[in-house]
């Protein structure tokens, strides 16, 4: 009876306002807007999200230049879309992740940005309606290109399974080394505080398929690995490609639609 | 060419002590390094980007490289901090980081899909340029991605050159005449060739140049070698004496004497069609502390291009009188500079042309330097060519001392009018020799003098009073006798209301108890007592206080006096502070001065 109720409401609104809005969205769940902006938020300040007639993308690497994060939201993600052009939403990730917080369960999502405005509405959508309006920031965008890689490797395994690897990597260092030989990946790290070897298999059932074209190896940052795995929240499963001392990439496939890819540059050996 | 090239002669060069040994190492590099590359190289040696005259800073502290070390061998900042603390220098914590880390990479390089090459000296110069040139919001962080990924690239090793480039501390140890020898055994290889190398040096205060010069254009170039206005001149310095007598025996039995400012030491250059620069004694580019300085001297010199030298002084526009050093140094600041150029206004005293129209006067001898000077100078307020006498005796040469230290100068500079007189640029020697005050006397406690005489002032205080004739009570001989002239300390209501309170005592000629070799405008009847604090006293030839008293022909007087806003109207005349109290004074503090600051 409630559900009803708000439905027709949100719809007399967009019905009211349509006209002068170039882009609206409304996500069925507010929480996974929240897990988004958490996931982004933990690689840059500030950045640009680009919506257009197809959904949403947002491409930003961190200061240091070490990792990526490749956002991709499609129209179908969300419960209701409407944007004509693409127009770029210059945001900061903290005041946005402030606003996130607000967030309650069973609550609706609704973005909007109005012609005239150079701000963004974040209205939560549940018993009442709150609206946060939040400034957008003029940032001239610079065009990143993804890294183009072969990767020799792509495993699809449990999140939960690498993250407690990650765990188990840092009691003792503070990067590890990825191996990939036979049906098996291989997670090394050692350091003054000691040595420790994690083997993820088939067998477990937490690796799910493993497949490379050659045994390969790679040294990666577990500081940054660490903040990656804040995607937890939008999957149970991820994709790990990395070719021998190459890039490594993390794929995170949402369930409602849309996906978080992850970049992370090695850590070479010193000459 | 290889940064590692550079290294290579870097490590050899921190190595030795032995300027032989620099000499060959830095013979080697020129050798080996391509012309068009040859003045960055000459400046990385010197642990610079620019000719120092060039103050282009890197702009960047401790703390931003300290953030670059970590990012490049991804550790953390407190990691790199530690080490600094224990070891001190960030270029080695930049080599033991780099060398144990596993370093990281960013994604960058997998982008542009390029292979990882050895670093080039044009890439460290160029990151470096890029550097120093990013300025503005947001500009710490570029500089730090720059220097991070220069870091990256680099080995170990270059790493820690490149630190202590970029934080100022290379110091390799070589000394700007052993580049010049280098310079001169790679590209010439004679003796002889030395001298015009280095004059060429001199004149242009820039190796890189110098270098770039023989490599490119060959020795000749540099034969021909003359001023370049907007590139300062390596300042000629002068010997030290202090007796008149040895001076004057050193200088031939004649020479010109000037008076030797308390201010600060100028370049000025005009370069055809352009505005002024103004150089420091140390080739700083201070042209943005004096705007004052520059619109009247640019009033009073009708060159399309020229290199002028003087000294800038404080003065107080009220009395056109000079003000010490100290009062200039509020010019030298970074912002704010309209409003301590209208409270401490500036003014130049010009004693040397170098350049002009074309014409290298570095060549002419010092006679036909200052007669060109004063031909073409057309003095204003604030510009005015520096106090000068011809002297053929010492007890002139002392007179004209003391009078220039009353009137608030350091001291004299004692030029030789020889057909040898030119300008040495870079060199000390016994063309130019300085006279200073070995001793002062500086005053502590206030003392009460009689006005027995006014001056007219000029421009606010046009119309009034604006100066006062004080003197001290002799006791003794029942006379006031003079011992300075003050300006300061009056309030504009003072100098307003300073003729109704003299008008009564005005008189026509000077008071029959007053004893003064100085005319005033007013004479003025001994009655009003003042209270006055001076910096110091000193040896005057032109008051009579304690005339022959510490030295034949030399009274005493107050440098510096300032009026304390103390009217003594409880104190008669007689009351005053008396010339044998003075003299006391005098005594009691005279201390040997000791060089605090090299000017000249």
């Amino acid at each position: 009876m409630e559900r009803i109720r708000i439905d027709k409401y949100i719809h007399s609104l967009i019905k009211k306002e349509l006209v002068s809005f170039m882009f609206r969205a409304i996500l069925s769940d507010g929480k996974i807007w929240r897990d988004i902006i958490e996931s982004i938020s933990i690689l840059v300040d500030e950045g640009v999200f680009i919506a257009g007639p197809n959904g949403i993308r947002l491409r930003a690497m961190d200061p240091s230049r070490v990792a990526m994060v490749d956002l991709e939201l499609p129209a179908s993600a969300f419960e209701s879309y409407d944007c004509k052009d693409e127009i770029p939403i210059g945001v900061n990730f903290d005041d946005m992740k402030s606003i996130m917080k607000r967030v309650k369960t069973d609550e609706k999502l609704s973005l909007e940005k109005s012609e005239s405005e150079a701000r963004l509405k974040i209205k939560f959508l549940g018993k009442f309606t709150r609206t946060f309006s939040l400034p957008l920031l003029d940032i001239g965008k610079e065009e990143l290109s993804v890294p183009k890689i072969t990767f020799s490797t792509n495993i699809k395994l449990l999140v939960s399974a690498l993250e407690d690897a990650i765990k188990d990597a840092e009691v003792v260092s503070d990067f590890i080394k990825i191996i990939v030989e036979r049906d098996l990946l291989k997670i090394i790290a050692s350091g003054d505080r000691g040595e420790v070897e994690i083997e993820i298999t088939k067998d477990s059932g937490e690796l799910l398929s493993i497949e490379f074209s050659e045994p390969s190896h790679a040294l990666y940052s577990l500081a940054y690995l660490k903040k990656m795995m804040v995607a937890t929240d939008l999957s149970d499963v991820c994709t790990l490609m990395f070719s021998t001392d190459m890039p490594l990439r993390l794929d995170f496939n949402m369930a409602t639609g849309g996906k978080i890819t992850y970049y992370l540059a090695p850590r070479m050996e010193a000459e | 060419m290889k940064y590692s090239e550079l290294v290579e002669i870097y490590d050899k060069i921190s190595q030795t002590t032995k300027r032989l040994e620099m000499t060959d190492a830095l013979v080697r590099l020129f050798t080996k390094c391509p012309s068009e590359l040859i003045d960055k190289v000459v400046y990385l040696t010197q642990g610079r980007v620019y000719p120092e005259f060039i103050q282009l800073e890197l702009g960047m502290a401790d703390k931003m490289i300290i953030k670059c070390i970590a990012s490049a061998a991804a550790i953390k900042e407190s990691e790199v901090e530690q080490q600094y603390k224990s070891i001190g220098d960030l270029g080695t914590v930049a080599n033991i980081m780099l060398s144990r880390g596993k370093k990281q990479a960013t994604l960058d390089i997998f982008s542009s899909a390029q292979k990882k090459e050895p670093i080039t000296i044009e890439r460290v110069y160029g990151d470096l340029e890029r550097i120093a040139k990013t300025q503005g919001p947001g500009s710490q962080e570029e500089k730090i991605r720059i220097l991070s990924d220069l870091l990256r690239d680099a080995s170990p090793k270059e790493a820690m050159y490149i630190i202590r480039t970029v934080s100022g501390t290379l110091r390799l140890g070589i000394a700007d005449m052993t580049i010049l020898d280098a310079l001169t055994i790679t590209f010439v290889g004679t003796k002889d060739a030395r001298q015009i190398i280095e004059r060429a040096y001199n004149l242009s205060s820039d190796l890189g140049m110098v270098a770039k010069l023989l490599a490119t254009q060959g020795f000749q170039a540099l034969k021909d070698f003359k001023p370049l206005p907007g590139r300062p001149i390596r300042p000629m310095l002068a010997e030290r004496l202090s007796n008149p007598k040895e001076i004057l025996e050193k200088m031939d039995g004649k020479c010109a004497v000037e008076y030797k400012y308390d201010g600060e030491r100028v370049q000025i250059h005009k370069i055809e069609k352009n505005s002024i620069l103004l150089f420091s004694r140390r080739l700083e580019n201070i042209t943005h502390h004096y705007p004052d300085v520059i619109e009247f001297v640019s009033k009073a010199i009708p060159l399309d291009s020229y290199i002028i030298e003087g000294e800038i002084v404080a003065f107080d526009p009220d009395t056109g009188e000079l003000l010490p050093f100290q009062e200039l140094m509020h010019r030298r600041r970074k912002y704010g500079v309209e409003e301590a150029m209208e409270r401490y206004p500036a003014s130049v005293r010009l004693f040397d042309i170098l350049y002009g129209n074309g014409i290298d006067f570095t060549i002419e001898p010092y006679p036909e330097r200052r007669d060109f000077l004063s031909k073409i100078v057309k003095e204003n307020e604030r510009v005015k060519l520096a106090e000068q006498k011809i002297v053929d005796n010492p007890e002139d040469l002392e007179i004209f001392f003391h009078e220039a230290v009353s009137d608030g100068c350091e001291g004299v500079i004692v030029k030789s009018l020889s057909s040898e007189s030119i300008y040495r640029a870079g060199a000390r020697g016994w063309l130019w020799i300085k006279y200073k005050r070995d001793y002062r006397s500086e005053m502590i406690d206030t003392v009460d003098l009689v006005i027995v005489g006014g001056f007219m002032g000029t421009g606010r205080r046009a119309g009034k009073i604006g100066s006062l004739l004080l003197a001290a009570y002799d006791d003794e001989e029942d006379t006031f006798k003079t011992v300075c002239k003050c300006a300061t300390g009056f309030t504009d209501e003072d100098i307003k209301n300073m003729y109704n309170i003299f008008e009564p005592y005005i008189i026509n000629h000077k008071h029959a108890r007053v004893d003064s070799k100085i005319v005033p405008d007013l004479w003025i009847t001994p009655i009003k007592v003042i209270e006055i604090i001076g910096a110091e006293i000193t040896l005057s030839p032109i008051h009579t206080c304690g005339l022959n008293a510490i030295k034949e022909g030399a009274g005493l007087a107050i440098r510096f006096p300032r009026f304390t806003g103390r009217w003594r109207d409880d104190k008669g005349p007689e009351d005053a502070t008396t010339v044998k109290e003075i003299i006391e004074m005098y005594k009691q503090q005279l201390k040997k001065l000791r060089e605090e600051r090299e000017v000249s």
